[in-house]
């Protein structure tokens, strides 16, 4: 016993030396796991569902988002990113259920990112898989927003691209993303082929401010343009603009609009914020409201109050139709306006 | 016993200090009897230029009698193992030479925040940079805490490596020792 002791103190003592000669070299990040859970509580004040946010949509509710669980490593050059939604925010409310298919209307994959990268130089990169899509101010997990409702953009623009895309840093200000991506929207598989050609710009002209210039274009998706930039014009005050044109190729469906979003810190844990939109759809129509030829104008003023990890988000938002054949009022009359109340509580980890 | 461990193992934390100039700094003299200052400047000049070029981080170097090196430290939301990468710390690495001792120091901490984009990756902020001395305002005391830890952690690995580039001779041309399994 004594013997394997020493033995046992000897290798010890061994491996230190070992390491002990060698100067640390520089290590691999850890992999990294990061996430969110996020609840919440509407009233639309006609006492009915009114605005067709793609989240929140539960009134009178005290109801929840989603949990959101991310995972990223990387070694050398080769990176992943696997994100998994588990709750209607991260399901039946974003993206498709299973793989499109009928019959597997039933099955989930919870997937919001799943894709592999890798950095064949310090300036090209490459990307390939299931990924949150290029295009738009709003994305899908809340900690990526400002305000808890979403805007008529981005419910009607896309949420997700599969396909392959390379990536050209031309400096920290210039950038320059094309690739493939499957022809529907938000499908973890393709309907018929990889047509949609997507491409993003990226300038920062000025310190604090970027812009992205997309487009993504195929048979099957028709064309979306799109601008997205950000401005934090002082340590307090930033400047958010979103505006997109989207044309079927099936007829002239589509819709347009432009979104602005100031945001003022009064403290450091008190941030107000406005965003005020304008959306039309098109003569011919698109899926979603508003009807054929129709604009909606609306306003939601937000606070984000941060206590650590956990943001509360009260909420206050006001829709006005140039028609009144979609809102309804307290007596179910129609009405060209709405408004709501939402009180939200996001952590992220 | 396992308390003292406890005791001991917090006691040894290290902490940043101020200068003159009111600015953290991770500062270290370390004394080499029997080395010359011109060696180790070259082994240290050697040693860390193959550090940061495999690092892969961005850095700039700067050497004539002292060696200056601009990085970044990529900084995590705590030290446990569910854990992110909350922003980037720029510093200036300061190295000194005089016979038989050295001295180095980090200074002129800088943070970059990250914030997650759409891709579920964490990337800078654009426009925002807050010094350290600044973190505990515009943050809070536990933030500082985390960054001063792995800031100190840093400069502490750092300082270990210097020791090893200055004691072990530069390992050039020496030939790979191979075993041939037909002897023995």
């Amino acid at each position: 016993m004594k013997s394997k002791l020493l033995l046992f103190l000897s290798l010890t003592a061994t491996v230190y030396v070992a390491n002990a000669q060698d100067p640390a070299k520089p290590a691999d990040p850890p992999l990294t796991i990061s996430g969110s859970v996020d609840t919440y509580y509407k009233y639309d004040f006609s006492g009915h569902n009114n605005i067709p946010t793609s989240f929140a949509t539960d009134q009178n509710s005290v109801s929840i988002g989603m949990i959101d669980l991310a995972l990223k490593k990387k070694v050398g050059k080769a990176a992943f990113v696997g994100e998994l939604g588990f709750g209607p925010r991260g399901q039946y409310q974003s993206i498709l259920p299973g793989d499109g298919n009928p019959s597997n209307l039933n099955t989930t994959f919870h997937v919001q990112n799943l894709y592999v990268a890798y950095d064949v130089t310090d300036k090209l990169n490459l990307t390939a898989g299931f990924m949150g899509t290029f295009i738009g101010y709003e994305v899908i997990a809340p900690t990526g927003n400002f305000n808890y409702s979403t805007s008529y953009l981005f419910s009607a623009g896309p949420f997700q691209n599969a396909g392959f895309k390379a990536t050209y840093a031309f400096s920290d200000k210039v950038s320059l993303m094309a690739g493939l991506f499957n022809d529907n929207w938000n499908y973890y598989t393709t309907v018929h082929d990889v047509s949609t050609f997507g491409a993003q710009l990226m300038v920062a002209p000025v310190k604090g401010w970027t812009a992205y210039l997309n487009v993504a274009s195929g048979e099957t998706s028709g064309t979306i343009l799109d601008l997205t930039t950000a401005y934090q014009i002082t340590d307090a005050f930033k400047l958010g603009l979103n505006a997109a044109d989207y044309t079927s190729t099936h007829g002239d469906l589509g819709y347009s609009g432009a979104a602005l979003y100031p945001q003022l810190a009064v403290s450091s844990d008190v941030t107000l914020g406005l965003r005020g939109e304008y959306f039309k759809v098109k003569k011919n129509g698109y899926s979603l409201v508003p009807s054929p030829g129709t604009s909606v104008t609306s306003f939601t003023l937000t606070a984000n109050v941060k206590s650590g990890p956990l943001t509360f988000i009260p909420e206050v938002r006001l829709d006005n139709m140039s028609k009144d054949d979609y809102f309804t009022d307290s007596k179910r009359l129609p009405t060209k306006s709405a408004s709501q109340f939402v009180l939200a509580a996001v952590y992220a980890f | 016993m396992c308390t003292c461990l406890a005791k001991a193992s917090f006691a040894q934390k290290q902490q940043l200090t101020l200068d003159e100039h009111d600015k953290y700094i991770y500062y270290q003299a370390v004394n080499m009897a029997g080395f010359n200052a011109d060696t180790m400047y070259n082994r240290c000049l050697a040693g860390l230029s193959q550090y940061y070029h495999n690092s892969g981080v961005r850095n700039e170097l700067s050497a004539g009698a002292s060696i200056a090196i601009s990085s970044i430290l990529v900084v995590y939301n705590n030290t446990s193992m569910a854990k992110h990468e909350d922003g980037e710390i720029a510093y200036t690495l300061h190295l000194e030479f005089k016979d038989a001792k050295y001295r180095y120091w980090l200074s002129d901490f800088i943070l970059q925040p990250y914030q997650r984009n759409r891709y579920s990756e964490y990337v800078k902020i654009p426009g925002v940079k807050v010094p350290l001395e600044k973190i505990k305002s515009k943050y809070d005391n536990r933030t500082f805490a985390n960054y001063q830890e792995q800031i100190t952690d840093f400069g502490k690995q750092l300082g270990e490596n210097l020791k090893l580039y200055v004691i072990n001779t530069p390992k050039k041309g020496e030939p790979v020792k191979k075993i041939d399994t037909k002897k023995w």
